[in-house]
């Protein structure tokens, strides 16, 4: 599921990294903030850890076999914010050494998974947590995690203009939930096996002793705010790269090979390409973005400073 | 293990090894934006940039036939969502995307092999990544092959007992991430207790640029042109 590069059309790429940058920032910041003093050699390793354990296959019935993916379980052990953190390194590396993922792509493959998909799979088993149904809520949080990053990657690929036959959509629907299934069942399977090696580990060992995994909802509204601008500003440039111009263009001069070889190309294609509203408007959602960044992290800091003179 | 070599290839001295690692990561962006944005690859294009590619890994004294084997691993990512476009009923731009998917992941193959990952990572710290996550990232990259030994020794061990697939395996592969866990949980005690007695204050020392030569900025000036270049042959 990690997208490589030049699968996202341009607008959506962009889009998606220019949202990932900040949030990444803000998550880094927050795991700063609230992990302990031992933080980066524990993170690190975890995150080594939880690399090395998607190497390990699980038989799940007739010949086949899943991996664990670990968003969920990472999120249980450390908490959604180093869980995010963690993962995205995890990303880095995977992207740069592996060669499995894009560089331009990592913001969309950051977004689908380390933090919608950490997010995803945090808040089932948070809610669940303290209840007789914490395994279900383990669960139903593994599933969910991959189904979203799932859907999301999926839900990418059809913005940038990649048609998908509704056979195909559902196939790789039926996909994911199989997927997600089997991370949910890993996800509970393994977090028991460790709750039983070392109890009193998970979750419930940090919320009594310090507030490192108490999801603190003034600090989540950033990033649901971060994912509906993404939606919203890949939906308006993807309705705006949409009309048949654009589209018979790039069919006509997507033929690999097929071009004349000198020829003054810049000169059409990319205006035509670009189309006359098109740089406007995508230059136009860009900036829109970065205000609305702008005022949310200036509103962050006023009702930070307000809250701080109170206290 | 293929990862490993190209630890091996970084650590090699050469004139492109010792280029500035910001130097090489901003190109290589650059490099791989340009290709990102081209509508349409054309021969000259598509051999223009191999040729580049490939003159830099002459230059690296990288062993070119083993590089272009192991670029081939990109394949399986790639080839699936190749896959989904071609059934999507594009050919020709299942095509296309694979060529140009293939030419980004070989230039992240060569400046990785090219480039130390601290080196390369620092330069993503000077470009403003956060602290935290280089940190983490640097120290995933060295303990993912220590943990990953480790998983296999236990896997190995778990097929010498006589493990087979079936419901008991389900079993087993949990029990060892669950010891997994435990170890990698001992060994960040361990890793955090030696990084305090050797003196860590909390925070990496990042690598020391030194100030950019006027050869680095011809370098620079020259790879922006080459990829912008791309797009007028």
């Amino acid at each position: 599921m990690h997208i490589p590069d030049n699968f996202l059309s341009t607008p959506v790429w962009v889009a998606l990294d220019a949202v990932a940058l900040p949030a990444v920032a803000l998550v880094s910041r927050e795991a700063q903030k609230l992990t302990g003093h031992n933080r980066l050699p524990m993170l690190g390793v975890m995150g080594a850890f939880v690399f090395a354990a998607q190497m390990i296959n699980f038989p799940v019935g007739i010949g086949t076999s899943g991996h664990l993916v670990g968003g969920t379980l990472l999120a249980c052990l450390l908490g959604p914010y180093p869980a995010a953190l963690v993962l995205t390194a995890i990303l880095l590396v995977q992207a740069l050494i592996f060669q499995d993922g894009g560089l331009l792509a990592l913001g969309a493959n950051v977004i689908n998974m380390a933090l919608a998909g950490v997010l995803a799979g945090y808040l089932p088993a948070r809610w669940l947590f303290h209840t007789k149904w914490k395994f279900y809520g383990v669960f139903l949080g593994g599933a969910c995690s991959v189904l979203l990053s799932g859907i999301l990657a999926l839900a990418e690929l059809l913005l940038s203009g990649i048609h998908m036959p509704a056979a195909l959509i559902q196939i790789s629907l039926g996909l994911f939930t199989i997927n997600a299934l089997i991370e949910g069942a890993i996800t509970v399977s393994v977090l028991r096996a460790i709750e039983r090696l070392n109890p009193g580990l998970t979750l419930t060992h940090h919320q009594n002793t310090a507030r490192t995994t108490i999801l603190d909802w003034r600090k989540v509204i950033p990033l649901v705010a971060f994912a509906s601008i993404t939606l919203a500003a890949v939906g308006v440039l993807f309705a705006s790269t949409l009309p048949d111009g654009l589209e018979h263009l790039a069919g006509k001069l997507g033929r690999p090979f097929g071009r004349p070889v000198f020829h003054s190309q810049l000169a059409d294609y990319q205006i035509h390409a670009l189309g006359k509203g098109w740089f406007s408007r995508a230059v136009a959602g860009l900036i829109g973005l970065l205000l609305i960044y702008a005022i949310c992290t200036l509103g962050g800091h006023l009702l930070s400073r307000v809250r701080r003179s109170y206290t | 293990m293929r990862q490993t070599t190209f630890a091996q290839w970084s650590n090699q001295v050469s004139p492109v090894h010792r280029l500035d690692a910001r130097l090489k990561l901003f190109l290589l962006i650059a490099f791989v934006v340009s290709v990102a944005l081209l509508r349409s690859l054309s021969a000259v294009q598509l051999a223009a940039c191999l040729a580049a590619l490939l003159a830099i890994a002459f230059l690296a004294r990288l062993p070119i036939g083993r590089l272009l084997l192991a670029s081939l691993f990109v394949f399986p990512f790639v080839g699936l969502f190749s896959l989904i476009v071609y059934l999507s009923g594009d050919l020709p731009r299942a095509f296309l995307i694979l060529i140009k998917s293939y030419l980004s992941a070989l230039a992240v193959l060569v400046t990785i092999s090219s480039t130390p990952l601290p080196q390369l990572l620092s330069a993503a710290r000077f470009f403003r990544v956060p602290a935290l996550l280089v940190e983490v990232t640097q120290l995933i990259y060295r303990y993912f092959f220590v943990l990953s030994a480790e998983a296999q020794t236990m896997r190995t061990a778990f097929l010498a007992r006589g493990g087979r697939p079936g419901r008991r395996a389900l079993q087993a592969a949990s029990g060892i991430i669950a010891v997994l866990f435990s170890r990698s949980y001992e060994k960040a005690a361990v890793l955090h207790h030696a990084m305090c007695a050797r003196g860590f204050s909390g925070k990496f020392r990042a690598v020391e640029f030194a100030p950019v030569t006027l050869k680095e900025a011809a370098i620079l000036a020259a790879g922006l042109a080459l990829t912008a270049a791309l797009h007028f042959f």
